[in-house]
């Protein structure tokens, strides 16, 4: 229950300055150009999207596994002795791990704060920069994409585009809730300039790619 | 509130008298500005993109008003609390309200360089909220004590040396350690204790998307997505001008920010948030004006409001690279700082835009054609309007126009001048009290002028 | 607003560029007055002929087009060959000496006015001027340069091609001089688009392909800021427009040359005009980083096309004693021995 009508005062204040700012911008007009159509012809397209995916995913500290079968995955992933190891994993994509959180049971996100994995599957590519669009909606929960200690996406090989602007396009409208374009593990750059893998997000990011 | 005068060459002196670490800085920096080099290469279009992001951030100035009308619209349909915030002090008072609204103790925030124009942090902590930047370089800033010297890159200044000791006071790392990798997954762990215990959390905001009423947060690290995916509570904390019209506009952007501010193809995060996360959750996004629709009125000065704070200009400016961030005294520092923070303070802030060399770098650099060093020079033109340019300045400049306007006394001081250096003792010549010959010989006198020369050689 | 070359664009029926027409005023007026000497009759006799020959050369190619576009092109280029030819036989420009290189360098526009002089060029040296104001308006000072900015349009009018050894002091005039004029004040226009750097002017005007001369030494090239960012006479580092290198293209006509590559191609140097004094702690820190890149890269002569750069980092290598000398890219061309650039003959 909200006390001293700090709702009401938190309104009335807003209103004003709502007001003043409105004010402000709308008397004083200012010329400026039309907004911008890109031209398609000046973007660049790559001949094989995949291969530079792959190469980008690299660059920016993800590792890429190309799969001719969606199942060689679990190979890999058990040939790692963190993910072999690993005592809570959460898997969005059965037929690659089993996980043995169901995160859609989970009510208070707090609760995968031991997550050791997560395993999710990411709907498009971007060949020009490694990234990888998750819809939130696939999400029960969004921290699972960050909170867990590794990551590993699983992305079709068919489902590549060149660029962001072919990506924003397929995204397309109206944007649900959540989605993010997730590209290699976290990061930070910020003692002296030195590069160090898993900052406060995931270690290590596998990005599988199927068929 | 007045602020004190802030005198560059001074504060560039401390920083640069220590050879070793400006020259260090310096290297850090220009290393970030090849990455960014490097990046654009791949690009063939960047030159073209610039054009575009441009032309976009100049339309929607133009049209600020309308944009934001439906900016608030369609976020506030998505169920998002939309609040209006005219200064700095009004900012505070809105983030303090929602979070006494709450009972909140404690809130983790990610980078947003507007909380910081703002003084955020102070206000919160002093009624008694614990503020933690989840950002790794500015909570070592932080825990420091310090203001952030880079907007992009906030510990650029501190060496893992000195990360270390602060890190084995705070944190209870290893005495003397400097390994990044060691001291950053302290960081980790201390901050994962730290955004589980986040009641709140809070964010900038990258872009802010007109035509769907969502926002963008841009990480490497993940934490301003930990810090929001947590709470039940997220605040967005956005200056009026990250606005951009459609949805598709991102893909420009978003080509260009990482390459620019660290010379990365993209962020490891580039989050989209439209909406409260579930019934159960608040998004309250604070639309913060503090000065920008009065610098949209300048003819001159309003092609700064396109700037999406990537902080090239920075990692290019030979002037910030060997002089440091805090020189400027100022949230922003650099080039754009030395723009904005004159429209905010002329007389305090009056000798930033003459910390430039005027090389033009930055214009070329910034990823909205923001025509900085015309800018800067056109700040010159402002402050000597007011009066701002010292006296001793005013009167050597009103005596070179006078001698450029006679030649009779042009040539005649020219000749005092070559005859005074042949002859005048060393002592007179070089000394303290002329500038230029701290570090720097005078010219050798010729024997004649050209002028002279010509009336010789030539004429007739 | 006039763009800013009038060479080879096409003008509307009835309009003329407005550079031509306030020249061909001016000869007249000049002509009317009375040539002194023979000389100057010959000489005006042809600028008003090019004049003349100009404004027809638009309204006969308008009127002309209706007869067929390819007799229409082959007139034009003839018309241009022409111009051209024109414009050859009667070389003649006005040399415009910054004031510092006047009073401190002279050698720097002697060699300039030799260097041109070989290559055909009569030059004039208006004796009124002494500086583009450029000092003043750097500080913010618009009152005070509006005066001499007035002057040196006044007094360089005349001419038809003005040649400056100084990047910066030719950026200020092409870019820097809008704010004390009227947009369509024909003597400024005519200043303004006709204003070059040296190595602009022997790169695009006289489009010179071959020099006479040898330099068998160690170079590295400073590419001075407003030359480079201004004048855009080479690309940049980071800029992803490839532009051609118009002073490294001169410099490659020279024998000899041994180039060494300094790993900052375009640092600022840290001059800045009055920057210098009023941060002179950066200052002096860019213009020693420059001067160490370029020693290490192994070279002895630190050239540039802008005299102020070469002025301050020659002020601290003389200070610091550094092994290596400074030259003026006029001083190279017409093969002046190495040695210091302050000493004169």
């Amino acid at each position: 229950m909200l006390s001293n009508g700090s709702e009401e005062t938190l309104v009335a204040a807003t209103t004003t300055s709502r007001r003043a700012i409105m004010d402000r911008l709308e008397s004083r007009l200012v010329d400026g150009p039309e907004l911008p159509e890109i031209d398609l012809k000046e973007l660049t397209t790559f001949d094989d999207p995949l291969e530079h995916f792959c190469q980008m995913v690299q660059a920016v500290g993800g590792q890429p596994h190309r799969l001719d079968r969606p199942e060689d995955a679990t190979a890999i992933l058990e040939a790692i002795p963190v993910f072999s190891e690993a005592t809570r994993v959460a898997s969005l994509v059965p037929e690659i791990a089993k996980g043995n959180v169901d995160v859609s049971m989970i009510d208070d996100p707090h609760a995968l704060a031991t997550l050791d994995w997560t395993i999710v599957q990411g709907d498009f590519a971007v060949a020009e920069n490694g990234a990888i669009w998750i819809d939130g909606d696939s999400l029960p929960q969004r921290v699972m994409l960050f909170i867990a200690q590794y990551l590993a996406i699983v992305v079709s090989g068919s489902q590549v585009v060149s660029n962001m602007h072919e990506a924003y396009e397929r995204v397309g409208k109206p944007p649900h809730p959540f989605g993010i374009f997730v590209a290699g593990p976290s990061k930070t750059a910020d003692i002296e300039q030195s590069l160090v893998l898993g900052a406060h997000g995931c270690r290590a990011l596998q990005v599988f790619i199927t068929p | 509130m007045k602020l004190p005068i802030v005198d560059h060459p001074t504060a560039a002196h401390e920083f640069i008298v220590n050879d070793e670490r400006s020259e260090w800085h310096d290297k850090a920096l220009w290393f970030v500005r090849s990455k960014r080099d490097k990046q654009a290469h791949t690009v063939p279009e960047w030159e073209y993109l610039r054009s575009v992001a441009s032309q976009i951030k100049t339309h929607t100035v133009a049209n600020l008003g309308q944009y934001l009308a439906e900016f608030e619209k369609n976020a506030t349909a998505l169920g998002a609390t939309i609040h209006w915030a005219a200064d700095a002090d009004e900012h505070n008072d809105i983030v303090l309200k929602i979070l006494k609204k709450h009972g909140t103790r404690r809130i983790v925030k990610s980078k947003s360089m507007l909380t910081e124009e703002c003084g955020l942090n102070h206000c919160l902590e002093a009624n008694g909220i614990d503020v933690v930047d989840t950002d790794l370089g500015e909570r070592i800033v932080q825990l420091r004590e310090e203001t952030p010297s880079h907007i992009v890159l906030p510990a650029i200044h501190i060496k893992k040396e000195e990360v270390g000791e602060t890190f084995h006071e705070h944190l209870g790392t290893e005495e003397g350690a400097s390994d990044p990798k060691y001291l950053t997954e302290a960081a980790r762990g201390h901050l994962r204790g730290k955004f589980l215990a986040g009641e709140v959390g809070i964010t900038g905001v990258n872009f802010a998307i007109a035509e769907t009423g969502g926002f963008v947060v841009c990480t490497n690290e993940g934490n301003a997505d930990l810090g929001v995916s947590l709470p039940r509570v997220h605040i967005a904390c956005m200056g009026i001008e990250k606005l951009i019209p459609r949805f598709g506009d991102l893909a420009v952007f978003t080509r260009l920010l990482a390459r620019s501010a660290t010379g990365q193809p993209i962020t490891t995060y580039t989050s989209h948030f439209h909406g409260p996360r579930d019934p159960e959750s608040e998004l309250h996004i604070v639309l913060v004006d503090n000065g920008r629709s009065r610098l949209r009125g300048s003819k001159e000065f309003r092609d700064a409001l396109h700037c999406i704070r990537c902080g090239a200009c920075m990692n290019t400016c030979p002037v910030y690279r060997r002089s440091g961030g805090h020189s400027y005294h100022a949230t922003v520092p650099g080039p754009i700082g030395s723009v904005l923070s004159p429209t905010r303070d002329p007389k305090s802030y009056k000798s930033l835009p003459y910390a430039c060399s005027l090389c033009g770098s930055c214009s070329d650099v910034c990823p909205v054609k923001i025509p900085l060093h015309h800018q800067l020079l056109a700040w010159r033109k402002e402050l000597v309007g007011k009066g701002l340019l010292s006296f001793g300045k005013r009167l050597s400049m009103r005596g070179a126009s006078l001698l450029f306007r006679y030649p009779m006394l042009f040539t005649t001081a020219g000749k005092i001048g070559r005859t005074g250096l042949k002859w005048a003792p060393r002592w007179m010549t070089h000394n303290r009290l002329n500038k230029w010959t701290i570090a720097r010989e005078l010219p050798e006198p010729p024997a004649e002028s050209f002028r002279e020369w010509y009336k010789k050689n030539r004429k007739g | 607003m006039p763009p800013a070359r009038s060479n080879g664009i096409v003008y509307l029926r009835g309009q003329r560029s407005p550079a031509s027409d306030y020249h061909a005023r001016r000869v007249q007026e000049k002509f009317s007055s009375g040539g002194r000497n023979f000389v100057g009759i010959i000489r005006i006799s042809l600028e008003t002929a090019v004049s003349v020959f100009r404004s027809m050369s638009c309204a006969g190619f308008i009127a002309l087009h209706r007869v067929g576009f390819s007799a229409v092109c082959r007139l034009y280029c003839l018309n241009a060959h022409f111009a051209r030819f024109i414009q050859l036989v009667r070389m003649t420009v006005a040399l415009f000496v910054p004031c510092y290189l006047d009073q401190f360098y002279p050698d720097v526009p002697i060699a300039t006015l030799e260097l041109l002089e070989r290559l055909g060029v009569e030059v004039v040296y208006p004796e009124g001027q002494t500086c583009c104001g450029q000092p003043m308006a750097n500080t913010g000072c618009n009152s005070e340069t509006e005066p001499v900015a007035k002057r040196f349009v006044e007094m360089f009018a005349d001419y038809e091609t003005i040649v400056c050894p100084s990047g910066s002091c030719t950026a200020m005039v092409r870019q820097h001089y809008g704010d004390y004029f009227a947009d369509d004040d024909p003597a400024y226009n005519h200043v303004r688009d006709r204003t070059f750097d040296l190595c602009e002017y022997l790169h695009d005007e006289l489009q010179v392909s071959e020099l006479d001369v040898q330099f068998p030494h160690r170079v590295s090239l400073h590419k001075s800021c407003h030359g480079l960012r201004e004048l855009r006479m080479a690309s940049c580092s980071e800029s992803m427009t490839p532009r051609v290198d118009k002073v490294r293209s001169i410099l490659d006509l020279v024998g000899g040359i041994q180039w060494c590559q300094p790993e900052r191609d375009d640092e600022c140097c840290g001059f800045g005009g009055t920057f210098a004094v009023n941060e002179p702690d950066v200052s002096a820190a860019m213009g020693r980083d420059r001067v160490q890149d370029h020693i290490q890269s192994g070279s002895e002569v630190l050239a540039s096309a802008d005299m102020s750069c070469l002025m301050h980092l020659q002020g601290l290598i003389r200070r610091e004693k550094r092994p290596i000398q400074v030259m003026h890219v006029a001083q190279i061309l017409v093969g002046r021995p190495v040695y210091n650039a302050a000493e004169t003959h």
